[in-house]
């Protein structure tokens, strides 16, 4: 659905997006977070036409933004951070503007008016002035604008910002409804909890380049190895903690009431041994389990370098399809792409080391294989990486399991 | 006997800005009464150039010369290109930077409309704001024609005459309305542009005038035609008395009503121009899009 391919903006001599690429596949909603000047808003201006990269391509929908700017408008509902409100104009009138640009039918646009404004909750509304709805309810206008002409990408920037929870509750349902009607979403926001709990995918950006990104649990995954583990007692914590001071390979990193947090990066076995000492030193034990990895740990331990994404990563080429992304979807040559241009490689750059697509084949980056670099093996491939990781993660879960004691 | 086919012709589509735009306006009391303010102060105007014409006729003791009231009619329109000329940089300075400001732009430009839509959505919506005041001062202008001299083709003339000097002030205001942020810039901008535009054909005239040993006249009637006040005063020169700027002009076509329609040629050129700089300072993809041509052939774009 979305490729971004090697994208760069400098703001004079500061390097905004620094050569990121990026797959979203259709149907996913992919959750975009980093920090304050990442560039996640710069790399969303861009791929909707906003801005012009200084190197670099973006396609959408198969359409290429530099030959097939409005095929790819048409592709795009935005919805940003702000709301573009004119005066004087009712809800109603405020559609009817936007379906009339996009040469929809007055007749269509009055049908079409009615079914989003009870999609986004605004039923009833039509005829008041946009000026006097509440933030929260120009934000979901905002939405069934963007909607109007069924675009096939939905690019939200921070669309949350300013929202009372109630209204953030509201406008996540609205965009996980929209989602599972089909429709491709990639949202910008800082609300961590948000993203992790409505998001498909996420890609972390840090200082103009994509950090990691993949499917949610996949990149979830990454910190899992410095995963804490939560030991419930019953009996008395601090007899629990002297106790476990004894064992080795072990390290208590906070106590509270009747849960003792200890650091352990033994295997799955191992911590069984620890829990069973623990049970024979007079500790009852009432459960364990690993703490889950959450997506503010994560985020915070990536862009402060606490934990380094896994190898070639940082180099941002990612394609979600390699972490599980829906089958069967190949990305093939975007259409209008000239004869004999390889894709991955911008015009006017010497051309990369190619997959090389076999005769009849249609050109493209080999699913699995980030642009304009040789094919890897999966267990090689940045996201294989991942992927073998959280096999191991898993099996090792399985093995120890996360029951009661 | 069978009836002759009648196709109908296809739906014309307004531009969405002018629709929009239009429909707001209509709404709202404050066109109504920034009308009923034009009026006021162009019957002004009009009572006191009266009183002005009565006085010169009594102190040269005339009391029936009424050739001296044709004059009314130049003065009338007079006034309104010089409102034309204040008032279309307020509406059309403001067209993209009132967008920005309102933060409607980026959604505008995400949007199919293209940049080249955008700009003539909002000079065709300056320019028919502006005629609803031109329109409205028809009656005022007509009471010229009860003394007579005047035709209703002249009438027609001068709302053509309007009409494209609005087009390229509403052009100029809107190219500056590109290059800066704030609105009340843009309006200070678009007097600046009136200046150079201006000095663009007044220097050059002067230059050849002082310089020239033989007629200078057919280098100054081209030089002449990109300056609207030049066009206005040819034009009302021809209806009242039929003579020109231009005499001793050796360049017949250079002269009379064919210099003014060269004028006006001119000058909706130079709007189309200025529009499609502005179109071209608002797309924030320009020089990154390639055009695709018929042959398939694709040009290369060298990216910063």
């Amino acid at each position: 659905m979305l490729y971004l391919e090697r994208l760069i903006k400098n703001y004079g001599s500061f390097r905004a997006v620094d050569g990121l690429s990026l797959h979203v596949p259709k149907g996913d909603l992919f959750g975009f977070v980093g920090p304050n000047g990442a560039g996640k808003t710069t790399t969303i201006r861009m791929l909707c036409g906003l801005l012009k990269p200084d190197f670099g391509n973006v396609y959408i929908a198969g359409y290429e933004l530099r030959r097939q700017s409005e095929a790819v408008r048409r592709c795009i509902g935005y919805i940003p951070d702000f709301f573009g409100v004119y005066d004087n104009l009712k809800v109603r009138e405020y559609m009817e503007f936007y379906g009339s640009i996009y040469g929809i039918e007055d007749m269509d646009i009055r049908k079409m008016t009615g079914d989003l404004l009870e999609l986004v909750s605004l039923s009833g509304q039509e005829d008041n002035y946009v000026d006097g709805l509440s933030r929260g309810m120009k934000q979901r206008l905002c939405v069934a604008r963007a909607l109007l002409h069924n675009p096939e990408l939905l690019v939200m920037d921070e669309p949350s910002s300013g929202l009372d929870p109630g209204a953030r509750v509201e406008m996540k349902e609205l965009l996980m409804n929209l989602n599972s009607m089909g429709k491709t979403i990639l949202i910008s926001s800082h609300i961590l909890s948000d993203i992790s709990e409505m998001c498909t995918s996420v890609g972390i950006m840090n200082k103009g380049r994509l950090v990691t990104a993949g499917k949610m649990e996949d990149v979830l995954g990454l910190g899992r190895n410095t995963h804490h583990v939560i030991i419930t007692v019953s009996s008395d914590t601090q007899q629990a903690a002297l106790c476990l001071k004894e064992l080795p390979g072990i390290e208590l990193v906070s106590l509270r009431e009747n849960e003792m947090v200890v650091n352990f990066d033994g295997s799955d076995q191992e911590l069984n041994r620890v829990i069973g000492s623990l049970m024979t030193g007079g500790v009852m034990v009432a459960g364990f389990r690993r703490e889950e990895s959450n997506l503010e740990t994560l985020f915070m331990q990536l862009t402060t370098g606490q934990i380094q994404p896994p190898q070639n990563v940082g180099g941002a080429n990612i394609n979600l399809q390699q972490s599980g992304a829906p089958q069967g979807q190949q990305f093939g040559a975007p259409m209008g792409m000239p004869q004999g241009q390889q894709f991955g490689t911008p015009m006017g750059m010497p051309m990369g080391p190619q997959s090389g697509a076999p005769m009849g084949q249609p050109m493209g980056p080999q699913p699995g294989t980030p642009l304009g670099q040789p094919v890897m093996q999966a267990a090689q491939s940045p996201m294989g990486m991942l992927k073998q990781q959280n096999t191991d993660t898993n099996d090792q879960q399985g093995d120890m399991g996360n029951g009661n004691a | 006997m069978a009836m002759p086919k009648f196709k109908l012709p296809g739906k014309i589509r307004i531009n969405p800005i002018v629709k929009k735009d239009l429909k707001v306006i209509s709404r709202s009391m404050k066109i109504a009464w920034a009308v009923f303010a034009y009026e006021m102060v162009l019957a002004i105007i009009f009572f006191f150039a009266v009183y002005i014409i009565f006085d010169a006729m009594s102190s040269y003791g005339y009391t029936s010369d009424y050739q001296e009231f044709m004059t009314l009619f130049p003065v009338i329109a007079g006034v309104e290109f010089a409102i034309i000329a204040l008032v279309m940089p307020i509406i059309t300075a403001s067209a993209i930077s009132g967008e920005k400001e309102k933060q409607t732009f980026d959604l505008l430009m995400t949007t199919v409309m293209t940049p080249r839509a955008i700009v003539r959505g909002k000079v065709g919506s300056a320019v028919i704001r502006m005629m609803v005041f031109i329109i409205g001062s028809i009656p005022l202008m007509a009471l010229s024609f009860t003394i007579g001299g005047l035709s209703w083709w002249n009438l027609a003339v001068t709302m053509v005459a309007f009409l494209i000097f609005a087009i390229l002030t509403g052009s100029i205001g809107i190219f500056a309305s590109t290059i800066t942020k704030k609105s009340i810039t843009a309006i200070i901008l678009t007097y600046v542009f009136y200046f150079i535009f201006a000095n663009m054909s007044i220097v050059p005239t002067l230059i050849v005038i002082f310089t020239s040993t033989f007629s200078p006249m057919n280098v100054v009637s081209i030089l002449m035609l990109i300056n609207p006040v030049a066009a206005v005063i040819e034009m009302f020169l021809l209806m009242l008395g039929g003579d020109t700027l231009f005499n001793g002009n050796p360049l017949g076509f250079w002269s009379g009503w064919g210099w003014v329609v060269l004028s006006g040629v001119t000058m909706l050129l130079m709007s189309w121009g200025l529009q499609m700089l502005a179109a071209w300072r608002i797309d924030p993809l320009h020089g990154y899009i390639i055009v695709q041509k018929k042959k398939k052939k694709v040009k290369g774009v060298a990216l910063n």
